[in-house]
């Protein structure tokens, strides 16, 4: 606002009060009334009244000839008028009257001195139609000018496009129209001037086409007959024919519990793992023995049952766990994934990573140095955090090393107490939903088999209360809800066209067959087979069962052939099937809440965003208000401590396909980390859609689109979705007959205007083709409730291409 | 930068002669050379003498009235639109021509208005001292991003993208394969990119121990190459420590005190603290730290309460005459009052997030609540 001062907006408010007879001052008054009596002997064929008459002289200075022109051409203002209550009548909102006015009612609102060489060239003459003589102006009213003339116009002169662009879009608008056929499109006669005879003679002659009718004709049917090239069809059929109820039945017999290891360093995840999976025999002892020897060697003989977890030597030449590891074993009524996750603060994000796959975290909190973990600074409270915000409900706390503690009660009972109090109180844990047990991971008491050294402890040993929890936890799968997988791992297949992806399926169901989409490269590929790697308890051997379908929390391996490249698919990639594909996006909405922070969130702040697997640069692009506790929204500028806030998040390097929390409640959540701490976490409210790059770029070849594109946007067009993808599909064909005729024209004429204000009332920076595009989208997405589904798929939008 | 000659008017109109020497230079002349300035260069035009003859491309020497200039930083010429402002025999006066701007290449530059901004620009720009160019990799397991960091600009020169197999119970063969292949590729890239022995200093930064991995694979290549050059800069390598591997990560790790000790003297590194402060300030809310325009032209006009001032480059080079004036007046006030004035990079991450923050901001002397009080009307 900066920018203009008080006289400017005086002059603002001048021109939009136009010609007010009342305050003429006694020279004008005095011209006016000179002129007036010619003027109206002169126009008395019009039809238009007196005050009109007198502010067309107004506007042209008193020179009766000049506005006598303009009488001649008034016609062609109640065009507008008829378009406009054409547009009220089709349920138009403020938006599109605005855009009618804002461009062509104040330039005729205004005084012409600047005006007048701009304006002729809205005489139809210049649109190459046949004119009219001017004793026949209803005539002009019914013309339609020619669709074609009015699209190259652009190309003649650019400096007039502002003002012909409005009324070129209305032919194409109607060309459309036609096509789609809405009921809305039939124009109704108007018959403003019925009692002359040379306008009634006129007026059969327009029953027929005229010349430009038949050419849009001919166009509407020219591209009627353009054939979409639909994406190739994917043979997604399943392999072989099952009877899927029953399949699935017999899985769930024997239900898997996914949990996580969590905990601060060195409190003995992986030791705690690793005893679990001898204790049940399946690690054998020839192994722990070998395993024993070797950390003997480098002085580190009580990791030994940890290394059966942490394999690379790196983790086992610094004694930590630097990334998660996930294996499954079977007992003989459950199955079990298990992860272990690091517990290094620097290696939070491989620790979300496994969150996002559990169902339940298993916590192990080391009972001698209790405090270090539980401070601000270690991780048992943020790894619980961002166990909670990721959608855990269940937690098992394990209180380790109760042999260092010398199996006192009292420690136990005063660790218990803090946790409790912190889980219920600031993570609002439900108390129903935390189980408490002291347990020895290095010597093994209270893991498998009860110990003796623990008398005061009466519950279950902790695989009890894994087997319980598997129990409890297990439900049937929705066999209907749609198929999505992310990808935790890739693997190198020796061809170049397959390539092995697992990870857990998050819902939904697949059979080998079918084919799947992997977002956001959107590639395409058939399932060739589905494992699962699993160890039964007792023996040592790892299996890999190939499987007839996987089920929603599964950790499955899949074998996808005919890609056609395998480069683009990465870790955190979705897979769904291809007839369900996600649209990748590069903003979203989220409602956020704060953790503890020095240092305030402002607009354009940089941090790390945790989503499903992966974490990806991303800063803060808007907040939109901030959430107070009485549950008012107040507008600030930045976030602080513990607030709750909508904002908008822009992912800074690629763009990846999200879900929204209302969609899926674990993959709709997003934790926030920077600096190597997490500062917040949230869902996934809505998506904020951007049109693809090279759609973009083509349509900015096509200037004389945006036209159709405003009035599609404001009309009543975009209260349907299907109907706005018959809108764009339409117009496609439309775009894509004649960009080959059109030489490339800039756009950006278009969007110095002030229109682009009208596409949308957020404050649009450059008015870029792409943000045109994106704010026109957001638009469509708020008018309609859009509910975040993709209309199109960038598949078939890139084939057009 | 070169400065060749310079003579001023009474008016603050004048004329300077410059060569550019390096990108950085380049970027100074960006900000620098504004609308409706005068370049005077050689360049060459397609000149043809009748509509019939084949057009020539002739070295002319051409006045020009700048209208656009062109410039990225990962190119390293610079283009200047305008009008020529001089008759030429080959050349109409009026006609548009864009000149291409190198290295080593003398030109005259004429302003009407020389403030303060813009001589300080030039006088940094030619001052003899060395320029600290620094690169630094910032690395995690499966990406690497290798960058270089000069005086105004952050340069991503490589990225580095592999995909890791997971480790796995029994065997991480795949893991450990991978691994080193991406230690590997990064290693090579930068041996590769950077001119290792024109560098200060090269930093690693890696969450856990991925940087001193790099560290480790670098020097076992240099051996078994017997890269000299490179063994004998093993004292430049600063291995540090961040919590991520994206870009971002770079930041975090200046801020650290063993690298602040090393770069202390580099404007970026200041310029990462001094936004740090900042936000520090903020979040203690107690009125000493303020940005957006209205607050800060607030807090500029109580005399003596800025102790520091933040603008971005960006916001000077604004084609908006009055709006550069403005923020010109703005830091002569408060350099005359003893605050300090930072101009920010918009090429570095923090001039980038001040740019989001509105490009200035304030640290003020003593707490002054409810800047912003009439714009709080809800």
């Amino acid at each position: 606002m900066g920018d203009f001062d008080d006289d400017d907006f005086r002059d603002y408010e001048n021109e939009d009060l136009g010609f007010d007879e009342d305050e003429l001052n006694d020279d004008e008054y005095d011209q006016l009334q000179q002129s007036l009596p010619r003027l109206q002997g002169l126009a008395k064929n019009y039809q238009v009244d007196d005050k009109t008459l007198k502010e067309t002289l107004w506007n042209n200075y008193f020179s009766v000839d000049d506005a006598f022109e303009e009488v001649k051409h008034k016609p062609v203002s109640k065009l507008e008028l008829l378009a406009q209550q054409r547009r009220q009548r089709t349920g138009l909102r403020g938006l599109g009257s605005g855009t009618g006015v804002g461009l062509l009612g104040r330039p005729a609102a205004t005084r012409p001195r600047t005006q007048k060489q701009q304006t002729q060239p809205d005489r139809p003459s210049r649109v190459e139609v046949q004119e009219q003589p001017p004793a026949q102006p209803e005539q002009e009213q019914e013309q339609k000018p020619d669709p074609f003339a009015a699209l190259l116009q652009p190309l003649v002169a650019a400096s007039e496009f502002r003002i012909l662009a409005p009324r070129s879009a209305n032919p194409i608008t109607s060309l459309f129209l036609a096509h789609v056929q809405l009921p809305s499109h039939t124009v109704p006669e108007i018959n403003l001037y019925t009692n002359n005879d040379l306008a009634k003679k006129a007026a059969s002659n327009f029953v027929k086409p005229s010349p430009d009718e038949r050419k849009v004709q001919k166009l509407t049917e020219k591209v009627a007959d353009i054939k979409l090239k639909d994406p190739k069809p994917v043979a997604s059929k399943p392999k072989q024919k099952i009877n899927v109820d029953a399949e699935l039945a017999k899985k769930n017999s024997k239900p898997n519990l996914s949990f996580i290891v969590i905990g601060h360093v060195d409190s003995g995840k992986s030791t705690m793992i690793g005893r679990l999976l001898y204790d049940l025999g399946i690690v054998d002892s020839k192994t722990l023995h070998k395993l024993t020897k070797e950390s003997d060697a480098i002085g580190k003989s009580s990791f030994s049952l940890a290394w059966i977890m942490d394999q690379t030597q790196e983790e086992r030449a610094r004694g930590v766990t630097v990334d998660i590891c996930q294996t499954q074993i079977e007992t003989d009524a459950a199955k079990f994934t298990i992860i272990d996750s690091p517990g290094h603060k620097d290696y939070v994000p491989q620790m979300i990573n496994g969150v996002s796959q559990a169902d339940l975290a298993l916590m192990i909190i080391d009972a001698n140095s209790f405090e270090s973990g539980f401070s601000n600074q270690g991780q048992t409270k943020e790894h619980l955090t961002i166990a909670k915000n990721l959608g855990i409900e269940r937690c098992v706390v394990a209180v380790n090393k109760m042999d260092v503690a010398q199996w006192s009660q009292t420690v136990y009972d005063s660790i218990c107490t803090q946790i409790e109090q912190f889980l219920v109180e600031e993570l609002e844990f439900e108390r129903d939903n935390l189980i408490f047990l002291p347990s020895s991971g290095f010597l093994g008491d209270n893991v498998v088999s009860k110990s003796k050294n623990l008398p005061w402890y009466k519950g279950p040993t902790l695989m009890g209360v894994l087997e319980q929890e598997n129990r409890e936890m297990s439900h049937p799968v929705d066999k209907s809800s749609p198929f999505i997988m992310v990808i935790s791992d890739i693997q190198d297949s020796s061809k170049t066209d397959e390539l092995l992806v697992s990870g857990r399926v998050n819902s939904g169901v697949i059979q080998p067959g079918q084919s799947v989409s992997i977002s956001p490269s959107q590639e395409v590929a058939v399932v060739d087979s589905i494992s699962i790697t699993t160890s039964n308890v007792g023996s040592s051997a790892t299996k890999h069962n190939l499987q007839k379908i996987a089920q929603a929390g599964e950790f499955v391996e899949l074998k996808l052939k005919k890609l056609a490249s395998t480069e683009n698919i990465k870790v955190g990639d979705v897979a769904t099937l291809s007839s369900n594909v996600l649209q990748p996006v590069k903003k979203f909405k989220c409602e956020v809440r704060l953790f503890n922070i020095d240092r305030p969130l402002l607009v354009g702040t940089p941090f790390v965003l945790f989503k499903n697997g992966i974490s990806v640069p991303s800063r803060l692009s808007e907040i939109e208000s901030i959430i107070n506790k009485d549950g008012k929204a107040k507008k600030r500028r930045h976030l602080s401590s513990n607030n709750r806030a909508v904002v908008v998040v822009e992912l800074l390097e690629r763009e990846l396909p999200l879900v929204t929390y209302a969609q899926d409640h674990k993959l709709g959540r997003i934790v926030l980390r920077k600096d190597g701490l997490s500062i917040g976490a949230g869902k996934i409210l809505q998506l904020v859609k951007f049109w693809p790059d090279r759609l973009a770029r083509s349509l900015a070849l096509t200037s004389w689109v945006l036209p159709i594109l405003r009035f599609a946007t404001v009309s009543s067009w975009c209260d349907d979705s299907t109907e706005m993808e018959s809108f764009c599909r339409c117009n496609w064909r439309l775009i894509s007959l004649i960009t080959d005729e059109i030489s490339s024209i800039d756009c950006s004429i278009w969007f110095t205007d002030s229109n682009c204000a009208d596409f949308s009332s957020s404050k649009i920076d450059s008015f870029s083709c792409d943000s045109c595009w994106s704010c026109c989208w957001s638009r469509f997405e708020a008018s309609s409730e859009y509910s975040g589904e993709t209309v199109f798929s960038t598949a078939s939008w890139s084939t057009e291409l | 930068m070169k400065l060749v000659h310079s003579s001023f008017e009474k008016d603050k109109s004048g004329s300077v002669s410059l060569v550019a020497q390096d990108k950085e230079d380049l970027w100074t002349l960006y900000n620098l050379i504004g609308k409706d300035d005068e370049v005077r260069l050689k360049t060459i035009r397609n000149v043809k003498k009748s509509p019939s003859d084949k057009p020539t491309r002739k070295l002319l020497s051409l006045s020009l009235s700048v209208e656009n200039v062109d410039f990225t930083p990962s190119d390293e010429v610079m283009r200047i639109k305008g009008r020529t402002t001089v008759q030429h025999d080959d050349v109409p006066l009026g006609s548009y021509h864009t000149a291409e701007l190198e290295f080593n290449q003398k030109f005259t530059l004429y302003k009407n208005d020389w403030d303060e901004i813009s001589l300080d620009l030039v006088n940094k720009s030619c001052s003899i001292e060395a320029k600290a160019e620094v690169g630094a990799v910032v690395l995690q397991e499966g990406v690497a991003h290798l960058c270089l960091i000069t005086e105004n600009m952050t340069i991503l020169r490589s990225k580095i993208e592999k995909s890791i197999p997971k480790k796995r119970r029994g065997d991480s063969s795949a893991h450990d394969k991978q691994l080193d292949k991406f230690m590997e590729a990064a290693a090579e890239s930068l041996i590769r990119n950077f001119n290792i022995e024109k560098l200060q200093v090269i930093v690693l930064v890696s969450p856990g121990f991925s940087a001193r991995q790099l560290y480790d694979k670098l020097f076992s290549i240099a051996t078994t190459t017997q890269n000299k050059p490179l063994v004998q800069a093993k004292s430049k390598f600063v291995v540090a420590h961040s919590s991520t591997g994206y870009l971002q990560g770079l930041e975090e790790a200046l801020k650290s005190p063993e690298l602040q000790k090393q770069l202390s003297d580099t404007k970026f590194q200041r310029n990462v603290m001094l936004f740090d402060e900042f936000s520090k300030l903020l979040n203690d809310d107690d009125g000493k730290a303020w940005y957006g325009e209205a607050e800060v032209t607030k807090a500029v006009e109580l005399q003596g309460a800025v102790r520091t001032l933040m603008v971005t480059d960006s916001l000077f080079k604004s084609d908006d005459l009055a709006q550069r004036k403005k923020y010109v007046s703005l830091t002569e006030q408060v350099k005359e009052n003893g605050g300090e004035v930072v101009v920010f990079s918009s090429l570095h991450d923090s001039g980038e997030q001040l740019n989001q923050l509105t490009g200035v901001a304030v640290i003020l002397n003593y707490p002054v609540p409810n800047l912003d009080d009439d714009e709080d009307d809800e």
